[in-house]
């Protein structure tokens, strides 16, 4: 529960940056090299590395080696994580919802 | 049955809620705009709602505390949530518009909580009607931060465990 609560924090602030949810989206889509990600904003290589930090401090990205090059994926779990809660605040909407449609009947 | 959809916006710092209920919706308008019905279903399975002021009108507000009268829900048992709603534009029997915000028990607006911007809509097919809700926040971050705190909004006990859950590390 602990490790959650400070996993989520970490997912929160990850996502709190534009440059960071945009890099998410990219990776998301197909694995790219570092290099390849600098290439796509207007901000330093120091500044990217930076954000890639934050985007793996928070298990929401995964680096692998190739040769000389880094290469940055999403990693799986983040979004099962991610899913995890919009399903907990999905089965509350369900929870409250269930009780309406008896009240709708009810009222026929 | 999982009946109700939750899809995250994040573009639109827009989280979208769809739920079809099998009934006119100028029923579906009375549970939203009626005291008494409104009270019977907004708190979720185990939660009784308490409404302390109502007034269903542009400018008007909604008060309501929610407590946990389920022994089986653990730490949340007894506890008491209380959320505020400030309705904005109505347009009967279409949708409503209202501004959402975590309060204590006297009604005021908790700090630092997220904010949002809540749009009902009623849509009416064949004698089914689709209750859209989009939450909107001021920020992507903002909506994220909803749904992780979420399980129940106006849960506000949520920050005071996530101090003492830090404090204990």
């Amino acid at each position: 529960m602990v490790e959650q609560t400070i996993q989520l924090d970490n997912i929160f602030h990850s996502l709190a940056d534009p440059i960071r949810r945009d890099i998410l989206r990219r990776v998301m889509e197909c694995e790219l090299s570092v290099g390849e990600l600098v290439e796509k904003y207007e901000v330093s290589f120091a500044a990217i590395s930076k954000h890639l930090k934050v985007l793996e401090k928070a298990h929401l990205i995964k680096r692998r080696k190739e040769g000389k090059k880094y290469m940055v994926t999403l990693a799986p779990e983040a979004l099962e994580e991610a899913d995890k809660y919009l399903e907990q605040y999905r089965r509350m909407w369900e929870s409250r919802y269930s009780k309406l449609d008896v009240l709708l009947q009810e009222g026929k | 049955m999982d009946k109700t959809k939750v899809t995250k916006d994040l573009e639109n710092k827009t989280l979208i809620i769809e739920r079809t209920f099998n009934a006119p919706k100028a029923k579906l308008w009375n549970a939203y705009a009626d005291k008494d019905t409104f009270a019977k279903w907004w708190g979720p399975e185990g939660w009784e709602t308490t409404v302390k002021e109502f007034d269903f009108h542009p400018g008007g507000r909604n008060l309501y505390a929610m407590k946990c009268v389920d022994e089986n829900q653990g730490e949340w048992f007894g506890q008491e949530s209380c959320g505020l709603m400030e309705y904005d534009t109505i347009t009967e029997p279409d949708s409503f518009v209202y501004r959402d915000f975590f309060a204590d028990a006297e009604g005021n607006k908790m700090p630092g909580m997220p904010e949002v911007t809540i749009t009902i809509e009623f849509v009416e097919a064949d004698g089914t009607t689709n209750v859209i809700s989009r939450i909107t926040a001021e920020t992507a971050e903002e909506i994220e931060k909803l749904v992780g705190m979420g399980m129940i909004e106006g849960f506000t006990s949520s920050t005071d465990r996530l101090d003492r859950l830090v404090a204990e590390q």
